[in-house]
């Protein structure tokens, strides 16, 4: 619907009768079993117990039917790892393209698939940004810093639309903070780096038994790389993220959750192109040029365990995001875009059975995109030109989750009844099964499902001011974009779990791809693509001394041309990726970590000197970098890190990634 | 000038939280509190691992200020714990009368008492507050990045005349 503003207080008003009609309730899914379910696993299996995601109802890893991998707090500690986007690159299957250092523009994707068909959420509910091309968090992913309230971050794998809705075709990363942290806490971060880069977290929490609250600060400031050109990358975010939650009774309780960004960072001057020689043109920052983001999230949870077999949650989020940029120092040439998002969800969780889990809920989903553009910078005429649109869309899901044989055959099945205001409404479904092989250790599994992508508000409506002229280039008849997902996978453990491996094969089919028609000006729905590969992983933990995972992901990424019919290769992935990390633990007080990544080659799409469009091909790249931290007492860690220890002089896409970076920091806790 | 206030502003804000430095007790880790469920759970299972309790005959576990665990403890009543099984969980406020296999402390402020009378009488103590444990309590149960941990202080192993199988130490985060 377009040109239609509604007031904050009007926007408000679905969580307001949320609070005033529910009572709420945080209840981890644990509590879904009683002592006497837990009591008939084994102490391995009971210490397996990482809750994930994957199923809508926190589950134990090793009963998941699907793949997941998490990073865990204790990871990122090894690694100090301050950056959460790159310690999700270490996943199998995900992939992390920067364009360069600290504030970089940055995108994640997974299984070859693009990144708008990466779903971010943080505790469990969405995080989009409005006003995105395409309606991803695409614009923020390099401001994801660990605020130490960060407990783990969970990486689904795979076309999971049933359960988490639009745009998780290629995947789900669920960022889950830390909640219910008992007594009087604070953890002072600070670490300081080359190009007068500075990095501080601080977090204050304090909580009893029926309460808690919990703030945290972070700040960055750097001047960034500056690849020979006059003008760093500088780049400063400032971010803050609360919780806070009460037990209004046994079974009852309220939580709140916010994230919070406000950050600044230089713009491209040029990006890469290539010379007559077809020699790569580094980018350079731009002296007068920046950007500034912003965003906002609130969270409200309410959860009610009604009986032992029945609980179900109520949540809803108010989001905001802000992207600024500012084209030159001229007050009024600049173009705003700010999204806000309204997401309503009640799921009910039902054990009929011990075998029988049923997952029931709905969710509503508004969203509203507003821009504003000077009419015509060239000119100098910056008067504001506006554009406000917005959509909303409900949904149904529904899941069986079910234990055969002991639990050693786990079966699940879903739907999801998707109703758009501008679209179709359209039915998805997925199967997913696991049989684990007690007696070796082992577990098969696989899962088959659909996925879709609802268009965004600016590829059906969007468009820009070129010379005071409005040029639309969005499209109101586009269909949403489908997906059909399969993967069969195998896991293996061995000597007590100190040797884990699997290997899963993925394919993802997508069809009516939207695509940005450059004869016509506009987006469309056109194209197939598809994506395989597989990915596997070795953990070993050997020793209490050691640490190793190895995760090797080969990914495929296809698109067919129309005009030829041909299959091409997808531009800006490798074919195959390494993630070598060892954490060694010498002494008790001692950790040194080691990350080695390598890359293949890639195609990039480079304009020449005549603008034409060149498939470049990037090279193979490895990287290292190296962590070492010493605790010198409870309460007081030190360490030093190093970031491309071999100073590799290389690129991502074509733009130029920073040197060898040294860091050095400290953290006090009390 | 905008950009310079935000600094200031966000500079005194740092500064105030950096400043202001809590007198708090230390915290064991990172370690959070394991629901009801799951402790109790664990603690079947890795009191078979005590060589004392695990040889034969009832074990009793007496659970103080905390009503949700010995409810949950409760409905575990009769489990196997090695060659012994699980055969009376009591709960009060106080100490108990009579002395039981494993005393679970609940209620941080009553732990010198507490701690006291298990060394006293060589009971084991456990605990599923996981500060605890750093602070005596043999053994404890909480959740980090996501996972149940085991905690063990081996100096109070010691102090309660607490014999363990080796294999402990291995699923087990230790304190000395």
């Amino acid at each position: 619907m377009k040109n239609f503003r509604i007031s904050l207080a009007q926007r408000m008003l679905p969580f307001a009768l949320l609070f005033v009609l529910s009572f709420p309730a945080q209840i981890s899914a644990e509590e879904q079993k009683t002592a006497k379910d837990l009591v008939k696993l084994s102490l391995d299996e009971l210490l397996d117990m990482t809750v994930v995601t994957a199923t809508r109802t926190e589950t134990q890893l090793s009963k998941v039917t699907k793949s997941i991998s998490v990073v865990s707090r204790k990871d990122m500690e090894d690694a100090q790892g301050f950056f959460l986007p790159e310690m999700i690159d270490n996943v199998p299957g995900v992939y992390l393209k920067r364009n360069g250092g600290p504030g970089r523009l940055s995108s994640i994707s997974m299984r070859g698939a693009g990144s708008r068909f990466t779903q971010f959420q943080y505790n469990g509910m969405p995080l989009r940004d409005a006003a995105d091309t395409q309606y991803t968090l695409r614009a923020f992913t390099q401001d994801f810093y660990n605020g130490s309230n960060v407990d783990r971050i969970e990486v689904l794998k795979g076309t999971n639309s049933t359960l988490y809705g639009s745009q998780a075709m290629g995947g789900v990363i669920n960022i889950i903070t830390e909640k219910w942290k008992k007594g009087l806490n604070y953890e002072s971060r600070i670490e300081v780096g080359d190009q007068t880069t500075f990095m501080k977290s601080d977090r204050l929490a304090y909580g009893e038994d029926d309460y808690y609250v919990d703030l945290n600060l972070t700040y960055i400031d750097t001047d960034g790389q500056r690849n020979s050109g006059e003008h760093d990358y500088d780049y400063e975010n400032m971010g803050i993220s609360t919780g806070a939650g009460v037990k209004l009774g046994e079974n009852i309780s309220l939580e709140l959750t916010s994230l919070f960004f406000d950050n600044s960072a230089a713009l491209n001057n040029n990006t890469p192109s290539l010379d007559a020689n077809l020699e790569l043109v580094k980018n350079q920052a731009a002296g007068d040029q920046h950007l500034e983001n912003r965003i906002f999230h609130l969270g409200v949870f309410f959860n009610h365990k009604i009986s032992p077999i029945w609980d179900y949650t109520l949540k809803g989020a108010y989001s905001e995001t802000e992207r600024h940029y500012f084209w030159s120092d001229v007050s009024g040439n600049q173009s705003d875009y700010n999204g806000d998002t309204t997401y309503i969800e009640m799921q009910h969780n039902i054990h009929p059975a011990d075998w029988l889990t049923m997952i029931v809920g709905f969710d509503y989903e508004k969203a509203a995109y507003h821009s504003q553009e000077p009419l015509d910078q060239y000119q100098g005429i910056y008067d504001p030109v506006y554009s406000d649109y917005d959509w909303y869309v409900w949904d149904a899901f529904f899941k069986f989750q079910s234990a055969f044989l002991d639990e050693t055959l786990l079966f699940d099945a879903g739907g999801r009844y998707n109703s758009p205001e501008e679209f179709g409404s359209e039915f998805l479904w997925e199967v997913s099964a696991a049989y684990i092989f007690d007696k070796l250790n082992t577990k098969i599994h696989g899962h088959a499902g659909t996925g879709y992508r609802t268009p965004s508000l600016y590829e059906s409506y969007g468009g820009y001011l070129f010379m005071g002229e409005l040029i639309t280039i969005g499209n109101p008849d586009l269909e949403p974009e489908e997906s059909v997902s399969y993967e069969i996978g195998v896991d293996q453990f061995l000597m007590e779990k100190k040797i884990n491996l699997g290997i899963t094969y993925f394919r993802i089919d997508f069809d009516s791809l939207i695509v940005y028609d450059m004869s016509l000006n506009k987006y469309k729905n056109a194209t197939e693509a598809k994506t395989e590969g597989f990915e596997s992983y070795l953990y070993l933990r050997p020793w209490k001394y050691l640490k190793l995972g190895v995760a090797y992901t080969h990914t495929n990424p296809e698109y067919k041309d129309n005009a030829t019919g041909k299959w091409i290769r997808k531009e800006h992935f490798p074919k195959n990726k390494v993630n070598i990390t060892a954490s060694l633990y010498p002494t008790e007080n001692l950790t040194a970590f080691c990350r080695l990544n390598w890359m293949s080659e890639k195609i990039v799409p480079l304009n020449d000197t005549n603008y034409n469009r060149v498939r470049w091909e990037e090279g193979d790249v490895t990287t290292l970098d190296l962590a070492v931290t010493y605790k010198i007492s409870e309460n007081a860690d030190i360490w030093a890190r190093v970031e491309n220890l071999l100073d590799k002089d290389y690129t991502e896409s074509g733009f130029t990634m920073p040197g060898r970076w040294v860091y050095g920091g400290v953290k006090l806790s009390f | 000038m905008q950009k310079f206030n935000k600094h200031v502003r966000l500079l005194t804000a740092l500064a105030a939280i950096t400043l202001f430095v809590p007198t708090g007790e230390s915290y064991a880790g990172e370690i959070q509190k394991a629901p009801g469920q799951i402790q109790a759970a664990i603690f079947v299972k890795v009191l078979s691992f005590n060589e004392g309790i695990s040889s034969g005959g009832d074990i009793s576990v007496h659970v103080i200020s905390a009503p949700g665990f010995a409810a949950e403890m409760k409905s575990v009543t009769g489990e196997k714990i090695g060659q012994s099984s699980l055969a009376v969980v009591n709960e009060s406020d106080d100490l108990p009368l009579n002395k039981p296999s494993a005393v679970y402390i609940g209620d941080e402020s009553k732990l010198d008492e507490i701690l006291r009378y298990t060394r006293e009488h060589k009971i084991l103590s456990i605990t599923g507050i996981p500060e605890l444990v750093a602070k005596g309590v043999t053994l404890g149960v909480g959740i980090s990045g996501g996972k149940p941990q085991i905690l063990l202080n081996l100096s109070s192993s010691k102090d309660e005349a607490i014999s363990w199988n080796y294999a402990i130490l291995k699923v087990s985060t230790t304190f000395e």
